[in-house]
C-alpha cells in the first residue's frame, strides 16, 4: 500500500443511515427499471439515475474523484451515446416488443443461486467487518486534516505505481475510438471531397503557389 | 440512536450484490432489445466498481479505487464497441429485435 487514505475515525451520525438508505433505495428501483421499462429512451434515463445514486454513495465512501468521473463519463458520454444510438434507429419497433418468459426458470435459478452464495458469504464472514472496525472504524471516513485529498492521491498512485496499466488503458480507449469509427464509417459516392491530385492533372495551367501576405496573386 | 444504523460493510456488499442480480436478470430476461442488454451489462460493471470501492475504502487503500478507474474505462470502449457494431447490424439488417438476431447461425 503505498500512499494508503488518511482516514480519520469519525463517529456515526444519522445522516448517514438515511442517506445509504436513500440512495440505495434509488439504485435498486432504477435499476430494476431499466430492465423492466419498454421504452429504451427511460430505460437509459432510468439508467443515468442509477448512476447518480452510485456517485453519491461513491462520495459518501470517500471516492470523490471516481463519483465525479461517473456522473462525468455515464451522464455526459455515454448516456448521451445511447441516446443518440437508440434515436438512429428505430425504436417503434422497440416499444411494441414484449418481454420474454422463455428465460425466466434458468434466470431465476441463476440469479437466485449467485445472490444467495454473495448473501451467504457476505453473512457468514463477520470478520470482514471486524477487521473493517479495526482499521477504520466504520466505512464512511473523511480525510484527516492537513493531508493530501482523495483526487490528488489518486494522481500520485496512477502516475508512478500504476503507470503501465494507465497506458494500457488509454490504448484501450483509443483503439475502441478507431474500432467504432472503422465499423460505422463508410465511403460515399456523392460527397463533395477534395482531391489535389486529380485537380492539379486536369489542366496545365493550375498550380500550387505561394501567395505574399498582402501581394495577391 | 448513534447505534442503531451503523452503516457497514456488509451494506455496501448487499447492494452491490443486489446490483449485480439485477444486471444478470436483465441479460437473462430482456431479451427483446440489444440496447437494454448492453444497458444490463453496464449495471453489472458499476456492481464491481461499486465492490471495489466499498473495499478500497474499507481497507484504507487506494488500490480498488485505481482499478474501478480501469473498469471505467473498460466499461466505456466496450460500450463504444458494442453500440458501434449495433449502428452497423441495424444498416444490414434494418432491425435490431432479438428474435431477429437470433437468425445468425454459421
Amino acid at each position: 500500500m503505498p500512499f494508503p487514505t488518511p482516514f480519520e475515525t469519525s463517529p456515526y451520525d444519522l445522516t448517514e443511515g438515511i442517506a445509504f438508505a436513500f440512495f440505495a433505495i434509488m439504485i435498486i428501483s432504477c435499476a430494476l427499471s431499466v430492465i423492466l421499462v419498454k421504452n429504451p429512451v427511460y430505460a437509459v434515463l432510468l439508467m443515468v439515475m442509477s448512476f447518480f445514486g452510485s456517485a453519491a454513495l461513491f462520495v459518501m465512501q470517500g471516492a470523490e474523484f471516481l463519483g465525479l468521473l461517473l456522473i462525468i463519463v455515464y451522464v455526459g458520454a455515454i448516456a448521451v451515446l445511447f441516446l443518440f444510438v437508440i434515436m438512429m434507429l428505430d425504436v417503434r419497433l422497440m416499444a411494441t416488443a414484449k418481454l420474454q418468459r422463455k428465460h425466466l426458470p434458468i434466470a431465476l435459478l441463476v440469479s437466485g443461486l449467485l445472490f444467495f452464495e454473495l448473501v451467504a458469504i457476505v453473512i457468514v464472514d463477520k470478520p470482514i467487518d471486524k477487521t473493517m472496525q479495526e482499521s477504520s472504524q466504520g466505512i464512511t471516513t473523511e480525510p484527516a486534516q492537513g493531508l493530501l485529498d482523495n483526487t490528488t492521491q489518486l494522481g500520485l498512485i496512477i502516475y508512478s505505481e500504476y503507470l503501465l496499466i494507465f497506458e494500457i488503458a488509454g490504448l484501450a480507449l483509443l483503439l475502441a475510438m478507431l474500432g467504432a469509427i472503422m465499423l460505422t464509417h463508410r465511403k460515399r459516392d456523392d460527397n463533395m471531397r477534395q482531391n489535389i491530385t486529380l485537380q492539379r492533372e486536369r489542366s496545365g495551367k493550375a498550380r500550387l503557389v505561394n501567395v505574399e501576405t498582402k501581394g495577391g496573386v | 440512536m448513534s447505534h442503531l444504523l451503523p452503516i457497514t460493510l456488509s451494506h455496501y456488499l448487499f447492494l452491490s450484490t443486489t446490483l449485480f442480480v439485477i444486471g444478470l436478470l436483465g441479460l437473462f430476461l430482456n431479451r427483446r432489445h440489444v440496447i437494454v442488454i448492453l444497458m444490463s451489462v453496464e449495471l453489472l460493471f458499476l456492481s464491481a466498481s461499486m465492490n471495489f470501492i466499498t473495499f478500497s475504502s474499507a481497507f484504507d487503500d487506494l488500490t480498488g479505487q485505481v482499478f474501478a478507474l480501469f473498469i471505467l474505462a473498460t466499461a466505456a470502449a466496450e460500450i463504444t464497441i458494442g453500440l458501434a457494431i449495433l449502428v452497423v447490424y441495424y444498416r444490414n439488417r434494418a432491425s435490431i429485435a432479438m428474435q431477429d438476431i437470433s437468425q445468425l447461425k454459421g
